[in-house]
């Protein structure tokens, strides 16, 4: 029986390997191009904080973790099956909600309120596969790329209070958005398509500049929104659209906003090294930089205060928390609160009365994390995953 | 360099996008994770011993742990252009099922009985113990039989 089910998947493999036959490349073979470099003063900078840190990096790496993360049972909760796993959440008001998609299959999506308190989960929205959802400027905000508009939600009742015209000449792979300073910014995952900024107010749509090879963000800042690029760091889009970089280097992985400036991620191709920096904004400008290697990825980011913690993996590829605090203007970061964990976090890490929140798609546990001892406790789990 | 990386590209570009299809079960997924993989090659501006051994692992580590870092967002756009069912009941069941196995077992299966690796060679790829490979086999057949009884 064995061997019959190895033949079988033999064949099986082969002939949907025979299927990818002349498939597009999404983009063109890299194109030639010198490699990248820091400048020299930042680099200079680099060398003198990389032997101050081998300590910090040994420290972290050594640190016992003796208390397992927290395994309290969640709160079994349900959402109609077509709406596929958890896949982010966005804290507003005081509130918590959760954002699912069906990322495959034939199902569609929703937004539900969570209840940080009690672990509920009440549906409240249906919305197209693939949608966005932000908050701010007091409202909460959802893209719809089916319907190609931005619309205005009633927090209370999910119903739409305002939507824009149709967005024309969209990128086929959908948008990340961010809400802030009057502003609506969309940011594209494809690698082609310009950023799209609305007046919250009017919902009139501004086609802005490019940013290459978008990788995460949109975060808003006072009245600038930043986005990470794989291969320009860290670029700064205004009201305007416009798309200007800040000098901050590196293949940005995440950035979150913190107490008077950024936290930035940075992370090689293959998740195998990465970098959590500090970066101080003086008037919308990085002022300096302080800077912890790290072994594994990031790969989602929150912040509460002056703390802020990173989802991602360790060099062993398991899923792990790691806290930091705010460092003085200049000083390296330093991890002090390390806990390995088995979820993963599908959105940023959003923050709600002093606590993290995450959600993950594949078991649909929505998961709180301490910012400071890194300790998660699984509050609710989605019955309802992909359909 | 630019010259052996363009011959690289050329020759390997189809075999890793299909191994990479395997995987992931999204050619477009595949076709971004490859380029990714080339990417980190490219990088290394020359600096790489075995260029297609390091796209190689490159690639397969980004199959293994693409949906856990936010790109499934990106899954979106494998509703573009995917490959057609076979017609064949038998592939295509298989195909199905075999998209139900958790990612690590699948890649093993992947490397094992398409890529013709041995056990020793899957586990040099994914930095594997051997007999974790030869379980992650056992147990990713045994997910294939299941979910294949009626």
């Amino acid at each position: 029986v064995t061997v019959d089910l190895e033949d079988r998947l033999r064949r099986t493999l082969a002939a949907k390997a025979a299927q990818v036959t002349d498939v597009a490349p999404l983009v063109a073979a890299p194109a030639p191009a010198p490699r990248r470099r820091w400048p020299l003063t930042l680099a200079a900078a680099a060398t003198v904080l990389v032997a101050a840190l081998a300590a910090v990096l040994v420290a972290d790496r050594d640190a016992p973790d003796d208390r397992p993360a927290s395994t309290v049972p969640p709160v079994p909760a349900t959402v109609p099956a077509s709406w596929g796993g958890p896949v982010g959440m966005v804290a507003g008001d005081g509130r918590l909600f959760v954002h699912f998609d069906a990322h495959t299959g034939a199902g569609e999506g929703g937004l539900a309120t969570f209840d940080p308190a009690s672990g509920e989960v009440t549906p409240l929205a249906e919305l197209d596969r693939g949608s966005a959802v932000a908050y701010g400027d007091g409202a909460l905000w959802a893209f719809s790329p089916a319907a190609r508009q931005v619309a205005r939600l009633d927090p209370e009742t999910g119903t739409e209070v305002r939507t824009s015209a149709a967005l024309e000449g969209l990128g086929a792979g959908g948008y990340r958005m961010a809400v802030g300073a009057q502003t609506i910014w969309m940011v594209p995952y494809d690698w082609s398509s310009p950023v799209r900024v609305l007046d919250v107010e009017t919902l009139v749509e501004t086609v802005g500049g490019h940013v290459d090879r978008p990788s995460t963000g949109p975060v808003v800042v006072d009245d600038v929104a930043y986005v990470g690029s794989e291969v320009d760091g860290l670029q700064r889009v205004d009201a305007a659209g416009e798309v200007q970089p800040t000098g901050v280097p590196g293949r940005i992985t995440d950035v979150a906003a913190g107490d008077g400036g950024l936290w930035v991620t940075t992370g090689d191709a293959t998740w195998l090294a990465s970098e959590v920096s500090w970066v101080p904004l003086d008037g919308g400008e990085p002022v300096g930089q302080g800077t912890l290697a790290l072994e594994g990825g990031v790969t989602a980011i929150g912040v509460v205060d002056d703390r802020v913690c990173l989802h991602g993996e360790n060099a062993l590829d398991n899923p792990t928390i790691r806290c930091a605090s705010q460092p003085a203007p200049g000083d390296p970061v330093t991890v002090d609160a390390s806990r390995e964990d088995g979820g993963w976090a599908w959105g940023d890490l959003v923050e709600l009365d002093g606590q993290l929140w995450g959600a993950d798609a594949d078991d649909g546990v929505i998961r709180r994390i301490d910012p400071e001892t890194a300790r998660t406790t699984r509050v609710a789990e989605v019955q309802a995953l992909d359909p | 360099m630019t010259d052996d990386f363009d011959e690289l590209y050329r020759r390997e570009h189809l075999g890793f996008t299909r191994l990479a299809y395997l995987m992931v079960g999204s050619a477009a997924v595949a076709e971004e994770l490859v380029h990714d993989a080339f990417a980190a090659l490219f990088a290394e501006a020359g600096e790489v011993r075995n260029p297609g051994g390091f796209v190689r692992t490159a690639l397969v580590r980004r199959c293994l742990t693409w949906r856990s870092r936010r790109t499934m967002e990106r899954e979106r756009l494998a509703l573009v252009g995917e490959p057609p069912p076979t017609g064949e009941p038998e592939v295509d069941e298989t195909w199905d099922a075999l998209r139900k196995v958790p990612a690590d077992r699948r890649a093993v299966l992947v490397l094992r009985y398409y890529a013709d690796l041995s056990h020793d060679e899957i586990a040099e790829l994914l930095d594997i113990p051997v007999a974790t490979s030869r379980s992650r086999a056992h147990r990713g057949l045994a997910d294939l039989r299941k979910e294949l009884e009626p």
